[in-house]
């Protein structure tokens, strides 16, 4: 019993809380800069916006409610018909108590903090899990589905709507762009029909619970203290607000597709490599030509390995360059180790601290 | 997995109690620099090709390097870095049936492309994981903020991020004994359903709005005007800049040569 209670929850956690998360180990350079830039720009947009307001008394409200979220992902509760517990996402209910621009920040906030000590994804995949978790509840979810058609929150039916049809579009566009992110990338072979077809019923259904449960939360607040909710300004300036949105969404499509054409190898050199067996034609026998263009090859930020291995697998002489190639890996790793295992002696010899 | 993310909780606090890192030549660096030689870092091991099973190992030199010349503790990294296999494990498991030309043999057994490649992803996951958790084992969280404000990060952001982490601590304790009162009631599923713990979720919304208030209230009190006060800190040096080279050459031969 105990056993299966700990597979479910494992299991929710996969699908709720990992699966939304990208990792730097599926993402090529080029796609995890693109979300970076992405990202970089909106953070600094809606500081912009945020200090423009100069409103101080809410930088604390920002800071607890940042803090609420993880508190509020620590009360879990059971899944209805599953058998498997969930927590709460909570970027709705932040856009809700604090409008779009300070909510993307206070989900940023916590995104960041998550990827340094809860070891979610690395470095570069934070640009894309604050885009994919931050961007689309508290830009596209909240002011465009949840306020459309929740209104003031004066009518129960209409609230309800709202927030399940925002929790439901703002994670099944997260999902949608995390299958889009990985697929770019190209470093897992999933294809890209499949991954959608795995990614979004489970996020439909998680949608459905973040839905119903923000849903809950919100009319638990109104009954209680209602100012809380009025207090958020909402939209700030309309036109420029869907024209600043636009504007990025257009930035940041502009980038992917234009990731997506240098990262799908052209025809020409497909065809090259399919009839002749190598990648280029040999044009220059010159040696350091041959190892300036082995070097440019090699560190290439644009994922044309595809069909280097595809090379590399019609060749049977290439295995044994492999076996001396990670050889050689592990030789670095201990020098590695050696060399910070007499540094540590150093240091602790000299003092230095 | 509550108890997993308690742990880490337990974790964040001991660190902010600590003033910084542990002891070690690193930290006469600039933390900016650390900062970005770290994310220099993150940009090779992700550039590490989709085949490249050499070259990831030869990046898992680096982590290695720091956590043994700084002495952090190798076990308990070890154990946070298993947290991140799942999903991993999860989506490299499919390569292996779907690119299925055959590279070689080892031990009699046949190994296909996409066995090298799902390795291949997962000792990036791993390798690019355990940087970030050694930066932040060597850089102390409020020195973390005060580096990115340096470095031209909107002041709304890092302070938002150092009012989380020092909040966070205090609300998931409410949270925790919010639910060990609901567990100590519940009796099987009773209570465990969505109505309550959004009712639970609400009332801790509540507080926290409240508390944001008393927050508030106290940083004016100790002459809050919008901004916070970093004391003064020395500009970079020709010794910082010296490892931030030398540390992207390594990377940069390790990336060419392996």
């Amino acid at each position: 019993m105990v056993a299966r209670k700990e597979i479910s929850c494992y299991h929710i956690r996969i699908s709720g809380e990992i699966t939304m998360h990208m990792s730097d180990a599926l993402l090529s350079p080029a796609v995890g800069g693109a979300f970076w830039l992405a990202t970089g720009g909106i953070v600094a947009y809606s500081a912009k916006k945020i200090s423009e307001e100069n409103d101080n008394s809410r930088t604390a409200l920002m800071g607890v409610a940042g803090a609420f979220i993880f508190a509020a992902q620590m009360i879990n509760f059971s899944i209805p018909g599953t058998g498997s517990s969930g927590h709460l996402g909570g970027g709705l209910v932040l856009a809700a108590l604090l409008g779009p621009y300070r909510a993307f920040i206070t989900l940023a906030s916590v995104l960041f903090i998550q990827c340094l000590f809860f070891a979610d994804g690395g470095l570069l995949a934070l640009g894309c899990n604050v885009f994919n978790l931050a961007f689309f509840p508290a830009f596209i979810a909240f002011p465009y589905i949840y306020k459309m058609i929740a209104g003031a929150g004066d009518s129960k039916a209409r609230l309800a709507t709202g927030c399940t049809a925002g929790g439901i579009a703002g994670l099944l566009m997260g999902a949608f762009s995390v299958v889009v992110q990985t697929v770019l990338s190209g470093i897992s072979d999933l294809p890209f029909t499949t991954f959608i077809l795995f990614m979004l019923p489970i996020h439909f259904a998680i949608g459905i619970v973040e839905g119903v449960v923000t849903f809950f939360v919100v009319s638990f607040v109104m009954q209680t203290q209602p100012a809380i909710l009025s207090a958020n300004p909402g939209k700030l300036h309309p036109a420029r607000h869907v024209l600043a949105t636009f504007a990025i969404a257009a930035l940041i499509m502009g980038g992917v597709i234009a990731c997506f054409a240098s990262s799908s190898p052209d025809g020409l050199e497909w065809s090259i490599t399919k009839v002749s067996g190598k990648e280029e034609l040999e044009g220059t026998g010159n040696k350091i030509g041959g190892f300036l263009s082995s070097v440019q090859e090699k560190l290439a930020f644009l994922p044309d390995y595809d069909f280097r291995n595809s090379a590399e697998v019609k060749g049977t002489g290439n295995i044994g360059t492999s076996t001396s190639g990670i050889l050689g890996a592990f030789m670095v790793f201990a020098l590695a180790g050696a060399s910070g295992f007499i540094l540590r002696n150093r240091w602790r010899a000299t003092g230095n601290a | 997995m509550l108890e997993q993310k308690a742990q880490v909780v337990e974790l964040m606090r001991r660190q902010s109690v600590r003033e910084e890192g542990c002891p070690s030549a690193f930290l006469q660096v600039d933390r900016r620099i650390l900062i970005i030689v770290w994310f220099v870092f993150a940009a090779f091991t992700v550039s590490v090709p989709k085949f490249a099973i050499d070259t990831a190992v030869a990046f898992a030199a680096f982590p290695f390097f720091v956590i043994v010349a700084c002495r952090l503790p190798i076990l308990k990294m070890l154990r946070r870095l298993l947290i991140v296999l799942p999903f991993i494990l999860l989506v490299a498991a499919a390569n292996p049936f779907i690119d299925t030309r055959p590279v070689c043999e080892m031990f009699g057994l046949p190994v296909n492309a996409g066995m090298i490649s799902a390795s291949v992803i997962i000792l990036k996951a791993l390798v690019s994981v355990a940087a970030v958790l050694t930066l932040v084992e060597l850089i102390s969280f409020n020195s973390l903020c005060e580096s990115l404000l340096r470095m031209g990060v909107p002041e709304v952001f890092t302070t938002q991020l150092m009012l989380v982490y020092r909040y966070g601590f205090l609300l998931s304790d409410e949270a925790q004994s919010l639910g060990k009162a609901r567990e100590l009631r519940s009796f099987g599923k009773r209570g465990k359903g969505l109505s309550t713990a959004s009712k639970m979720i609400g009332s801790l919304l509540v507080r926290s709005v409240s508390r944001s208030e008393r927050v508030y209230k106290a940083m004016l009190a100790r002459g809050y005007k919008g901004k916070l006060i970093y004391k003064e800190s020395k500009g970079l040096g020709a010794s910082d800049a010296a490892f931030a080279v030398t540390a992207c050459v390594i990377f940069l031969m390790v990336r060419i040569f392996i």
